[in-house]
């Protein structure tokens, strides 16, 4: 079963595994100063995945990315992509990744051609035609210098770059960055349809919880440096449960007592209250949860499966987490 | 910064801390130059000190024109900043906030030189007639730099011909004095003139471009409208008809030699051809007759050029963010699936590339100069000149002379090698040291000559022997670590160890003949100055070594 896999040390529910696996991280750490950037990450990502990576900005996604291409060493822990270090061999790894940077980062100097022609010099797979067809979709005009281009051109140009050498790994930071609803279609349904065509391994990273339900099938969510929560995105929808209870009686006890960690049936990750209600963002056995809830009093409304939304609020404590 | 500051005063601070750097450091290298020229040039007798101190003066007047367009935060040189219009000042208050600041910087160098040149060296240098040529070049300058923000092509055309009119004017001056001692009131009064319509020039300008407001896309070409019209509306007309004759690129290194030289390195002779120009003109102030010019400027630029072209085009090929404060490669080179060693390879090979094409633009246009006054009427001062060089030449020996110049573009070489390696790493800090160091070495030196403390002599043998033990060393660990880390085969390292041990033997064996035959006529090298020559030759293997070790410690931080 094609699956990704990414846990913090804390709660890591699977050991990295590393048959099949396109990146392994282990127990990655990186401090910059004082600030530590990430901390102990584990992630595997296996191939066909397409993993949303999700958080806040300065989460630490950028940093994650930017290990995986090797333009950061890992202080702690260690980072492979197809089996190899990023950083002690960059041109056998970069060679089968195709990169799209939040800031594009295209030479503003070249033309469109110019970019086509540099690029296609390092890939030996690079597939002319398909070049050729992307341009034409995105009206690419190939004497058109970078810097006079929109920033939706610009998007479009460094995604054909990206995209047609026909790399086994797509790295895509922030692809839909800026971009206004038109171009963003058609960036992710480029994407997508590589994706579909050619089944190929997909990295995001994005904080736009739309374009990670409708792109990828597995998503972990970065905070703070850690992953807060990963796995495949049914999987996660299926864990996590809005409870509507009406306010009062010994509510706030036990939820104080769900919101523990090591709550056994399962765990109550924020509580927000409003018009007299309570809602509840859960995680674990919803049927259990709310038989707790019941037996302490609370008269239960509803319950329902949680949105993305609620559980990325819900898990980085923007939500008036407990 | 205090909160409560007011928006002009946040400007003149931020143009303050800013400019101060690039000035200060200016400032120093014009002391150390002056001191050079006085201890070494001025007592060959070739000039009077009158025309020298003046060719100086133009010189540091323009360079410290110029230097002032990189002192903000984007330096980019060219046009206001755009972000500065969103502050609630008036355009005469953006203008003056910037410019002011600049010309007191200006004005505290040019008294900072005078007072140096006065009590150091003894000089006869004035304070006021070149303060004050210097405050309206550069505020000229600036002016230029900021109505043209729009239209950067308009600069040269423009610029030349300010430099005619202040060339025209200036030659009748310089003629009655040289070091202008004697400045009348009235081309006092036209400097101060100048310099106010500078300033009026400048707010016309910034105020222009702050009502255009945000950039607007490039036009395109009347032409090319005109051939789409002809082919047709369709969007798929213009891809359709896009030239695509250019041959593929070989491989990726052909594809990041290719990069290099288009992003950089063939703008470096025509950078060359600009500063020869103007080095050109500003020696030509001095000098009454035009027929010394040619002989002026053989005598001052060629060796400035050689000097100074293999670290300039070093630094422009390593430096990624030619446009801001950061030293670290950029992300797009930084992910090209290309090698460490490929790519710092290909960035030394351009780099080298574009500093001969540097040093032919710099013989071309000296060619050039020289038979243009040959034609137009200076035929015999140019003869006279040939006759001299060939003369010169039959002295020493052609054999010499060939290997004089071989060793020089080895020596330039490894200067390159050096300067790129240092500034591959992408850290701030040592590129920082890395360049204060040996100048302010050089510095102390020719300072320590002007105080006849023969510093050379009494510290010579104890410096240079350590030095260049310094360098081989540090050769030797460069390969040891490239091959360690497999950036190098091993084989590589042998002939480069191998090219290292007749390196040596050429430099202890030539060492003498050349300093004797070039330098100090019938003179002998000391013994210790011989301690070089491993370390001379080990600076030229280090580069291959070097380079790809630094752009590795900045590629994967």
């Amino acid at each position: 079963m094609i699956h990704a896999v990414a846990t913090s040390h804390a709660n890591a529910g699977a050991e990295p595994r590393a048959g099949d696996s396109v990146v392994v991280v282990e127990g990655l750490s990186r401090r910059f100063g004082d600030k530590t950037a990430l901390h102990e990450v584990d992630l595997v990502l296996e191939r066909g995945v397409v993993l949303g990576l999700v958080g806040k900005n300065g989460a630490g996604k950028t940093t994650l990315i930017q290990h995986l291409l090797g333009l950061l060493r890992a202080q702690r822990g260690c980072v492979r992509v197809f089996g190899l270090d990023p950083a002690a061999e960059p041109a056998a790894v970069l060679g089968r990744i195709g990169y799209l940077a939040e800031d594009r980062g295209l030479p503003g100097w070249m033309t469109v051609g110019e970019l086509m022609r540099y690029t296609a010099a390092f890939y030996p797979r690079w597939d002319a035609d398909y070049a050729t067809r992307l341009c034409d979709d995105f009206q690419l005009d190939p004497r058109q210098k970078i810097r006079t281009l929109s920033r939706g051109q610009h998007a479009r140009a460094a995604l054909v770059a990206a995209l047609a050498h026909r790399p086994e790994l797509l790295l895509l930071d922030e692809p839909s960055s800026g971009l206004d609803p038109v171009v963003r279609r058609d960036v992710l349904e480029a994407i997508l349809h590589t994706v579909a065509e050619e089944g190929r391994t997909v990295l995001f990273s994005s904080h736009l919880l739309d374009e990670v339900e409708r792109m990828s099938d597995h998503l972990a969510l970065i905070d703070g440096g850690r992953i807060l929560l990963a796995g495949g995105l049914e999987e996660i929808r299926e864990r996590h449960w809005r409870i509507t209870v009406r306010a009062g009686g010994a509510l706030e006890v036990v939820v104080k007592r769900l919101a523990a960690p090591g709550a056994s049936a399962g765990r109550v990750l924020a509580a927000r209250e409003a018009l007299g209600e309570q809602t509840l963002i859960c995680e674990g056995d919803c049927d259990a949860i709310a038989a707790e809830l019941r037996q302490a009093g609370c008269e239960c409304l509803a319950h329902s499966p949680a949105s993305l939304d609620e559980i990325f609020f819900a898990r980085t404590g923007n939500d008036g987490g407990t | 910064m205090s909160r409560s500051w007011s928006p002009a005063r946040a400007l003149a601070w931020e143009s303050l801390r800013l400019s101060w750097r690039p000035v200060v450091t200016t400032t120093l290298a014009w002391c150390a130059l002056a001191a050079i020229y006085r201890r070494l040039l001025a007592p060959l007798g070739e000039r009077r000190d009158a025309e020298v101190f003046s060719s100086l003066l133009a010189m540091m007047v323009i360079v410290n024109a110029t230097i002032l367009l990189s002192c903000r935060d984007d330096g980019v040189g060219i046009g206001f900043e755009r972000r500065l219009f969103r502050l609630p000042l008036s355009t005469s208050l953006l203008v003056l906030g910037r410019l002011v600041p600049a010309l007191l910087y200006v004005t505290a160098m040019q008294a900072a030189v005078a007072l140096f040149m006065r009590a150091a060296l003894g000089a006869p240098w004035p304070l006021l007639g070149p303060g004050l040529l210097a405050l309206a070049v550069a505020s000229w300058t600036l002016a230029l730099s900021w109505v043209c923000g729009q239209r950067p092509l308009l600069i040269a055309p423009l610029g030349v011909v300010l430099l005619f009119a202040l060339l025209t004017w200036l030659r009748p001056v310089l003629r009655a004095d040289l070091l202008w001692s004697r400045l009348t009131a009235h081309d006092a009064t036209a400097l101060v003139l100048a310099t106010a319509m500078a300033a009026l020039v400048a707010m016309w300008g910034v105020a222009s471009s702050r009502r255009a407001g945000a950039a607007a896309p490039s036009r395109p070409r009347l032409a090319r409208l005109a051939v789409e019209e002809a082919v047709g509306p369709g969007r798929n007309s213009a891809i359709a008809a896009a030239p695509t004759t250019a041959p593929p690129l070989r491989s990726a290194m052909r594809a990041q030699l290719w990069m290099e030289w288009r992003q950089k390195g063939r703008w470096f002779p025509f950078g060359i051809l600009l500063w020869l120009a103007v080095a050109v003109g500003a020696s030509a102030l001095p000098v009454p007759e035009t027929g010394a010019l040619l002989r002026q400027a053989l005598h001052d630029l060629l060796p400035f050029a050689v000097l100074l072209l293999p670290p300039a085009a070093g630094f422009l090929h390593a430096s990624f963010h030619l446009r801001g404060q950061v030293t670290g490669i950029d992300s797009f080179r930084a992910t090209r699936p290309l090698g460490d060693r490929e790519l710092a390879h290909a960035i030394l090979l351009s780099a080298a590339r574009t500093w001969a094409a540097g040093l032919a633009a710099t013989l071309a246009s000296i060619t050039a100069l020289a038979l243009g006054l040959w034609r137009f009427g200076n035929a015999a001062r140019v003869e006279e000149l040939a006759r001299g060089i060939a003369d010169a030449v039959a002295g020493i020996g052609a054999g010499r002379v060939a290997l004089a110049t071989g060793l020089g573009v080895a020596a330039a070489w490894a200067a390159l090698g050096m300067v790129v390696a240092i500034t591959l790493c992408g850290r701030n800090w040592l590129s920082l040291l890395a360049y204060v160091v040996p100048i302010t070495a050089v510095s102390v030196i020719f300072i320590a000559d002007v105080a006849d403390v023969d510093l050379l002599d009494r510290a010579g043998p104890a410096l240079i022997g350590p030095f260049g033990v310094v360098l081989t060393l540090g050769a030797a660990a460069a390969w040891v670590l490239a091959v360690r880390g497999r950036l190098l085969p091993l084989r590589a390292a042998m002939l480069a160890a191998l090219s290292w041990v007749a390196g040596t033997v050429l430099l202890v064996r030539l060492m003498p003949t050349l300093f004797a035959a070039l330098l100090v006529a019938g003179g002998s090298l000391p013994g210790w100055a011989l301690l070089t020559a491993p370390g001379l030759a080990a600076a030229v293997v280090m580069p291959p070594a070097l380079a790809p070790l630094a752009l590795r410690w900045n590629r994967h931080r």
